[in-house]
């Protein structure tokens, strides 16, 4: 999806009128002077961001004198006269321009006097507000109406059953309803319904999907085997994203978890896995482009502000100014991530746990002159903060101390069994001497740190620490000195069996190198250190709060923002439009909602219900507006076309293509192909599994998105606020020349009843369209199948636009 | 596989989804005029055309001007010298400044006013003397065939304005139908093979476009550019399975095809469904026709080399710009070509160093573009096509911190090469400084306008019941570089 966003056009001007100072002298200050006098900029002392602060004047006085405007500085400076600094620096206005500006003075400079409520704000930086609703009446179809009513529209019947059923079901889990479950569906289960594919765990998988586009999901990608951007075990995330969906965990839950985790839940390792939101952002080769990505995502997702736009400069439209970016940098700033192990593997490439921790409390953030990072502002260190236009309030950040067995790992029972498997496995290895008996006295060492570390890290510490320390370091002593006895024996024996001169000199050499090592060894057991290596580092013991404090605020009752535009997101993915075009920017260059009041209603509604999801879920499914028809004709349609060609105001349901997964996913459905696993590592694409899974569990990163979905508008992984919708020749290639659907269609062959053309027609559209044929289609397919087997219909039948279509 | 002739293909009843598609639409009214006077495209060009089909050249980022196709001395003479302080101060008070100007981010590019001199040589080229700079001699070498246009001028002085090149529209109006779109929209297909409109290279970046590049918009996905990768090894994904008997797959499409027709009947308000019957007419057919299209290795050793596709600079745009020439011979109307697309705002964009980041990107595509120019002319193809070139906006006269240049949407350069221009000629020109477009100034609807004249389209009978198109969108054609 594109950030090109509509401009609001100034009012036009008339002659005749007297001048409107709203409509026709702020949107010229707009336009080119309140990006230096304005909200986030003051030159001068000068504000014209408002009638009553244009009258107010500069640091020097008035710079408007009613009715004279050959007195105002205002006029001077524009017209760069009488000594006055020609404003704008970036040229002269027009003449016409600088002429409604003289008229408006001369007519008196006058002002509105609600003009702060009118004007000034911005309505997504006010607190969304309830309308009442009349009684018995659904909210969503009372706001729809009122539009329907104002524009002479009329709102279109509703669909019938088979095609809600579907609908609801493709909707909610991805997957098509099976023949039984369009069966036994009728209009009034409608609620049931929904109760059940909430239920359902593809439901998770479904939603998850669209929050990871969101969110940016990305497995790790480098150049061939180096990692370069995001981090393993990032399917961590995924599945937590499925899970806390299919748990109705609450969305300010979820922000919480995603942002800190690691300072709310330090010990919970399912809680832990959300912070792989931030990991996501990781980039080897520069630490600003890291964080730049966390600060204009984070604002962009949650908040849906473009933060981003102040990294040079102020904002042009927002009141965000460039030190706000980097305050909000600054939360971030103490981050890092680490690989936590996880039972039963030693190897944290291989597995682990991928979280963040703030790793340099002192970590100091400074603003970059013209975000060039070549230029920080030494002298002024800044100290966290949040965007003070969207929400003053609810940002404090307190260091958190955290608990001991997140200091030290060691302390955890999953960790101390790790290090014990992985030492009694060399044990099992090295079964002859002389390893053996390194492997055991690596294994005796092992336990006694493990010993040491639980006594020495115990609230309070236990007093036989020291001698456990002691008894530690011995033992880890007498394993580096058998270690260096078994090198030198095996070089030695490896002597016997050489025959070749040169060799023989050269491990003589080798082993006159292994004889003082030995020694050494040998010695240092008379002078022991004071303490021994851990077996796995310790951590930070506090975390700053930042991050914790930054989630606070944004699921605060005064941020207006992050209900409202999760509620979007929600919508967009119901309705095929969101309520507000611009997904990911609320601010004033982005486009306003269509229903106002509607998209404030529901995310009143969101915040009380505990912001929960399955429950916005319904009360959207609930409403008469969800069930409408999407394609209509006749008089009344024809009527409401041309009216709203584009359906804005919602007068019918919205025809919405299937996305990749979903549509690859029907075709595992379908044929009984799909292997309904959940979560696990990422895959790779193997089309010739016996049983396939579905598809966000495989490999989702630049360059590594599976073809089938990409050839249908995959999310882009680095951003994807919303999904493209393209419809190219290649996508009929891939439904029909695939292995994937040729797969399918044999499957879906193999498993029918009929035998007859006349019942494998209707088994098929049961199976694959969830719907009956009409009388042309049963013919068309019945003549088909006269000269084609079952098989090449099925693989027709996954063509028609009903498969790929939420309808 | 081999495709059946057209012929037998719409005999067999491919076609038929198309007519009572179109049956349908016009009884249920979806493309009933609101006016009376309206009536859907015949696909025949609206008077004589002197071209068939268009390649179109686009480098993201924004090519400089000055060391391009447009010189300028007076930039050598004045060099570290403010605007201002130098004989052409005038330039600052061109109403132009302002007038043209509708910022994306205000205030974000301002005029650059210390003048660098040009960092590269010109010299005069052919019989015509064009003066070419030496960054793209490959250029200069066929002057003698194109026509330049040094007055063009656009209002966006960010990189929306890549999209607003190719639909006319400032990108804060949002997406419109592109030129491509508009031809696809127009014109017939002169080969039901291929799509009519093709994209090549790396589309834009979603910052400044995206899709809608070389979107329908509207028009719907149908008119959309159709991306093909011009990689002889893989030019399709999902080719038929060895084995596939051909006769038995275009039954199942043309199955298909009815099949969606009737579903289009029964959802008149599904764009999409629309133009999916008519990706699947494409898709059967393409199968076969695209792999053997984008077979470059058929091509003469000579000629391989011509657009440097032995070498490592110059192979990979090489390659775009014989597979634009191969689609264009097979009759795709319109191929438009990216050059620089790199996820962000375009390699041509050179704020700092531009001396260090054009000349390796002119080396990249001024030989395989002299080539493809000249390869058209050769094979007699010259004549009947048009290849232009362009890039969003020109550089700056003035230096961006030491050694940049800015963007520069007041006045640049395009250039056109093929059937119905002149030929070695200059049109339009910029002030003393390169700075504004001062004579027979150029928006960008001009160039669309002079294509569709070219290819005997009146934009104004290029309307949508229900669509409103402004003046600005139909442009002006150039007559003075028409014969």
């Amino acid at each position: 999806m594109s950030g090109i966003v509509l401009l609001l056009i100034a009012h036009p001007v008339s002659a005749a009128e007297p001048v409107d100072f709203a409509k026709q002298i702020r949107p010229i200050f707009e336009k080119h002077c309140v990006s230096c006098h304005g909200p986030s900029k003051q030159k001068a002392g000068l504000k014209l961001d408002l009638g009553k602060r244009v009258l107010k004047g500069s640091l020097n006085g008035p710079v408007v004198v009613a009715k004279k405007p050959n007195e105002s500085k205002l006029i001077h400076a524009l017209k760069g006269e009488k000594g006055a600094e020609s404003m704008p620096p970036t040229g002269e206005l027009d003449a016409a321009t600088i002429d409604i500006i003289r008229r408006w003075i001369e007519e008196g400079a006058e002002i509105p006097k609600d003009e702060a409520d009118a004007t000034a704000k911005h309505w997504a930086y006010e607190s969304p507000k309830q309308l009442p609703v009349p009684d018995g009446v659904h909210p969503i179809d009372y706001f729809l109406e009122l539009e329907w009513k104002k524009r002479g529209l009329k709102p279109a019947p509703l669909a019938d059953p088979e095609t809600l059923v579907r609908r609801l079901t493709l909707d909610l889990t991805g997957l098509p309803p099976s023949p039984a479950d369009v069966a036994s569906f009728r209009n009034e289960d409608t609620a049931k319904r929904i109760d059940a594919l909430l239920a359902s765990p593809a439901y998770g998988e479904r939603w998850g999907r669209h929050l990871l586009d969101i969110w940016r999901y990305s497995d790790w990608y480098g150049f061939g085997a180096e990692l370069r951007n995001s981090q393993k075990h990032l399917w961590n995330w995924r599945d937590w994203v499925v899970e806390s969906l299919n748990s109705g965990k609450p969305y300010d839950k979820m922000i919480r978890e995603m942002l800190a985790a690691d300072e709310l839940a330090p010990t919970d390792p399912q809680a832990l896995r959300a912070t792989g939101y931030l990991a996501r952002s990781y980039y080897k080769f520069n630490r600003n482009v890291w964080l730049d990505d966390i600060v204009e995502h984070t604002g962009k997702a949650f908040l849906g502000i473009t933060l981003n736009c102040c990294r040079c400069h102020d904002h042009m439209y927002d009141p965000l100014a460039q030190e706000e970016y980097y305050r909000f940098r600054a939360i971030f700033e103490p981050h890092q991530i680490r690989i936590d192990p996880v039972a039963g593997e030693r190897d944290p490439e291989k597995r682990g746990l991928t979280r963040v921790f703030d790793a340099d409390s002192k970590a100091i953030t400074y603003l970059f002159e013209r975000g060039d990072d070549k230029r920080p502002v030494k002298d002024k260190p800044l100290s966290p903060g949040v965007p003070a236009a969207i929400s003053p309030k609810g940002f404090t950040p307190k260091p958190i101390a955290l608990p001991a067995d997140s200091v030290h790992p060691t302390l955890r029972e999953s960790v101390r069994q790790a290090q014990i498997e992985a030492a009694s496995a060399q044990i099992k290895q090295f079964k002859t001497e002389p390893r053996n008996k390194v492997a055991v006295m690596q294994l005796q060492a092992v336990k006694a740190k493990l010993a040491a570390d639980a006594a020495r890290y115990a609230t309070p510490p236990n007093p036989r620490a020291a001698d456990l320390i002691r008894h530690a370091v011995g033992l880890h002593l007498e394993t580096m000195a058998l270690a260096a006895e078994a090198d030198l024996a095996e070089a030695e024996e490896a002597l016997k069996a050489i025959k070749d001169a040169k060799a023989i000199e050269a491990q003589k050499k080798k082993i006159a190198e292994l004889k003082p090592k030995v020694d050494v060894a040998r010695k240092a057991i008379e002078t022991p250190p004071a303490d021994y290596t851990p077996l796995v580092p310790n951590n930070p013991d506090s975390t700053t709060g930042r991050r914790t404090a930054l989630a606070e605020w944004i699921v605060s009752k005064e941020n207006p923002l992050a209900a409202r535009v999760f509620v979007n997101h929600v919508w967009l993915r119901h309705f095929g439009q969101p309520l507000v075009p611009t997904v990911f920017d609320f601010g004033k260059n982005g486009r306003p909602p269509s229903h106002p009041e509607l998209l404030d209603w529901l995310a009143v509604e969101f915040v009380k219900s505990n912001w929960d999801i399955k429950k916005l879920h319904r009360l959207i499914l609930s409403s008469r507006a969800y069930r409408m028809k999407s394609s209509l004709s006749g008089p009344d349609a024809e009527a409401n076309r041309k009216l709203d060609p584009d359906n804005l105001m919602l007068w019918k349901m919205n025809p919405r293509p299937l996305e990749a997964e979903a549509i690859r996913d029907s075709l595992l459905a379908v044929s009984g192909l799909l292997d309904p696993t959940t979560g696990g590592p990422d895959l790779d694409f193997d089309d010739e599994a016996p049983k396939l899974r579905r598809s966000l569990y495989y490999r989702h990163a630049p360059e590594k998105v599976m073809p089938f979905l990409m050839a249908f508008d995959a999310a882009g992984p680095t951003e994807c606020y919303r999904r493209a919708t393209t419809v190219v020749p290649q996508q009929a290639l891939a439904l029909v020349n695939s292995r994937l659907s040729a797969r399918a269609a044999e499957a879906v062959a193999k498993g029918l009843t009929a035998k007859e053309p006349n019942a494998i027609v209707p088994e098929l559209y049961a199976k694959l369209l969830g719907r009956k044929p009409s009388g042309p289609e049963a013919q068309l397919c019945v003549e088909f199948l006269k000269t084609n087997p079952p098989v090449a219909l099925a693989q027709a039948l996954f063509n028609h636009a009903d498969f790929s279509t939420i309808r | 596989m081999q495709t059946p002739d057209r012929r037998s293909f719409l005999a067999s009843g491919m076609g038929f989804a198309g007519l009572a598609l179109s049956a349908m639409l016009q009884r249920d009214g979806v493309a009933r005029a609101d006016e009376e006077k309206w009536t859907a495209p015949d696909g025949k060009p609206h008077f004589s055309p002197k071209i068939k089909r268009v390649i179109w050249l686009f480098m993201v980022g924004g090519t400089s001007h000055v060391e391009g196709f447009d010189p300028k001395p007076m930039l050598d003479k004045y060099n570290g010298m403010t605007i201002a302080e130098s004989p052409f101060k005038a330039t600052l008070d061109s109403p132009y400044l302002k007038k043209n100007l509708r910022e994306f981010v205000p205030g974000l590019h301002k005029v650059q006013p210390k003048l660098m001199k040009m960092q590269a040589g010109w010299k005069k080229y052919g019989k015509s003397g064009l003066a070419v700079s030496d960054w793209w001699p490959h250029v200069g070498g066929i002057a003698d065939d194109i026509a330049v246009v040094r007055s063009m001028w656009t209002s966006d002085n960010d990189h929306g304005a890549q999209l607003q090149f190719h639909t006319g529209r400032h990108a804060l109006e949002g997406p419109f139908p592109t030129i491509g779109s508009w031809i696809r929209y127009g014109l017939g297909s002169l080969n039901d093979d291929l799509p009519s409109f093709v994209v090549l290279g790396k589309p834009l970046a979603d910052c400044c476009g995206g899709q809608f590049g070389h979107g329908g918009n509207y028009l719907g996905p149908e008119y959309s550019g159709v991306p093909l990768l011009a990689d002889p090894k893989n030019s399709l994904p999902f080719l038929p399975m060895k084995g596939q008997s051909v006769e038995k797959q275009l039954e199942q499409f043309q199955l298909i095809g009815k099949l969606n027709g009737l579903a289009a009947e029964q959802t008149p308000d599904d764009m999409n469904i629309r133009a999916k019957i008519k990706s699947y007419e494409l898709a059967f057919k393409m199968q076969a026709a695209v792999p053997e299209v984008m077979k470059l290795e058929q091509e003469k050793a000579d000629v391989r080399k011509m657009y440097g596709l032995d070498q490592p600079e110059t192979k990979e745009f090489g390659q775009l710009c014989l597979a634009a020439r191969r689609l264009s011979e097979k009759g795709v109307r319109f191929v438009q070509v990216y050059h620089g697309s790199n996820g962000g705002a375009g390699a041509w964009d050179s704020h700092a160093e531009i001396l260090k980041n054009h000349p390796p990107l002119c080396k990249q595509v001024d030989q395989p573009i002299a080539a493809l120019v000249q390869d058209l002319k050769q094979r007699g193809l010259l004549d009947e096509t048009l290849v232009v070139w362009g890039s969003e906006f020109g550089r700056t006269p003035g230096a961006e911190g030491s050694a940049g240049r800015d963007h520069h949407p007041y006045g640049f350069s395009i250039w056109m090469a093929g059937g119905g221009v002149k030929k070695g000629v200059v049109h339009g020109a910029t002030d003393e400084l390169g700075f504004h477009a001062v004579e027979d100034r150029h928006y960008v609807t001009d160039l669309h306008a002079t294509v569709l004249q070219l290819l005997g389209l009146d934009p104004r009978k290029l309307v949508l019941p229900g669509r409103k198109r402004l003046e600005i969108d139909f442009g002006k054609p150039m007559s003075a570089i028409l014969t």
